[in-house]
């Protein structure tokens, strides 16, 4: 390789290592979502935990029928795996974010015929102590949202 | 400053080392395509999945460009990317035309992880690998180790076989640098997240034992839930966590701490899938980035050849 080309190669690379560095060190102590992937923050297990604090990694998800009754939705329902169910119903649920629920409720519904009329999420009953796990607490509401099915809505609005 | 930034990064390399990274990086993804995570089953299930849930990230809104800002493909298209990855890769492992192999190898399995984190979920072992297969796409990777190397050995009888511990070329080194200061950036943003996010309050000892029994309940993992009954044992493990991400660049600044970073961190990675289930085997295959290969070689090849007469100078004695 002659002189020339040989630094031409050398400055080519050098932008990409530069370039690929820079990105990681720009996202990696900024944004923390998945946009800019493969560049990425890693903020995993950032949050502090303290004695006696509820575990709130898992929760149960109730629907309320139209008929009174109840019935637990799991991720299997909704066609989810946990960690997508986690993302957008669980945590649309803290955030009050009817939108990205009611699309998931309007698919269920269709699917099984029920006529679902809200949300309920509670935690298991569990805290974390010194000595570990602190089990049969009584589960605590941590959300809830009305809803109701999408024809049920459409023929409101008829 | 361009004589020192090219004595750093350009400095002569044994191609060696550059080759097992690749064979090793190359044949893990192959093994996560093929067994372990078999991304083809998840696909399955989200080509199926509402609208509603589909949110593409950018850089797949940007591979999709020419089909439409927000295209989303079809799980037949997805499928034809997953074989396309899995010969390409096979390609790269073998190292035939390996730069185009690895080239492709890298886009498809961008690709089809790119689809997978665009449903809400994502997950962070995935990218230095990613960024690390790209960077041996551009480099001379396959020189050694490699069907190209024995093809063009053939090609050219009459040249003298180059010893492939020896061998060694300027472009050789710069992609495992990068790698290695890839890693200092993820383990310092992990030690800053934690920082801003706790602050004093992370390494407290609940903390990870919190976390310990969440994923221990959530993954069903006894050895996590056993362990979260030693508050004292945790806390320090919390502060062997910080100083070990916050002080990781002196294993890439001064090369014999790997003999303490790479253990540990392979101690870390292997503790956290065992007990947190999360799996960060990319991370630890790619710790080979800090491992001289070819110098380990020679070591040994030195030994062995220096075997026979340490053992006759063992009979005379």
């Amino acid at each position: 390789m002659n002189g020339q080309a040989g630094h031409r190669r050398f400055a080519l690379i050098s932008v990409v290592i530069v370039t690929v560095l820079s990105l990681q060190a720009l996202v990696g102590f900024s944004y923390t979502g998945v946009q800019t992937w493969p560049f990425m923050a890693y903020p995993m297990y950032r949050g502090a935990h303290y004695d006696g604090e509820r575990l709130r990694y898992d929760f149960t998800v109730y629907a309320e029928l139209d008929d009174s009754s109840e019935v637990v939705i799991t991720p299997e329902d909704l066609g989810l795996s946990w960690w997508a169910f986690r993302e957008n119903v669980v945590h649309a649920l803290y955030r009050n974010d009817r939108a990205v629920v009611q699309g998931l409720i309007d698919a269920h519904c269709e699917r099984t015929g029920q006529r679902i009329v809200g949300l309920r999420m509670e935690d298991l009953g569990r805290a974390v102590s010194r000595d570990g796990l602190v089990e049969g607490l009584p589960p605590e509401v941590v959300a809830s949202m009305s809803v109701t099915c999408e024809d049920e809505r459409e023929g409101s609005a008829r | 400053m361009m004589s020192w930034w090219n004595r750093y990064w350009f400095a002569p390399a044994p191609y060696l080392d550059l080759a097992i990274v690749r064979i090793l990086a190359v044949a893990l993804q192959l093994l996560i395509l093929l067994v372990l995570f078999h991304p083809l089953s998840e696909v399955e299930r989200l080509a199926e999945a509402p609208a509603s849930l589909y949110d593409p990230i950018l850089l797949f809104n940007l591979m999709n460009l020419p089909l439409g800002w927000g295209f989303r493909p079809d799980y037949e298209v997805l499928q034809l990317v997953y074989y396309l990855a899995l010969a390409a890769g096979f390609l790269s492992l073998v190292g035939l035309l390996t730069n185009m192999s690895l080239v492709l190898f890298t886009l498809a399995n961008v690709y089809l992880q790119a689809f997978l984190y665009s449903f809400g979920d994502f997950h962070h072992p995935q990218a230095v690998m990613m960024v690390a297969l790209g960077l041996l796409a551009l480099s001379p990777s396959g020189r050694v180790l490699s069907l190209d190397g024995w093809l063009r050995r053939r090609r050219h009888p009459d040249q003298p076989a180059a010893d492939p511990l020896e061998a060694a070329s300027p472009f050789a080194r710069w992609p495992l640098l990068v790698v290695q200061w890839f890693f200092v950036l993820m383990y310092l943003s992990a030690v800053f997240m934690k920082a801003t996010a706790s602050g004093h309050d992370w390494a407290n000892g609940f903390t990870l034992q919190c976390y310990l029994l969440q994923d221990g309940l959530r993954w069903d993992s006894p050895l996590a839930l056993w362990l979260a009954q030693y508050h004292s044992l945790i806390l320090f493990a919390q502060y062997v966590v910080v100083v070990f991400q916050a002080t990781f660049a002196l294993a890439v600044v001064f090369p014999r701490l790997r003999w303490i970073y790479v253990p540990v961190g392979l101690g870390l990675h292997a503790g956290i899938y065992l007990t947190l289930t999360a799996p960060f085997f990319q991370w630890m295959v790619l710790y080979a980035v800090f491992i001289p290969w070819a110098e380990a070689a020679k070591r040994a090849r030195r030994w062995l050849a220096d075997t026979p007469a340490r053992v006759s100078a063992g009979r005379l004695e």
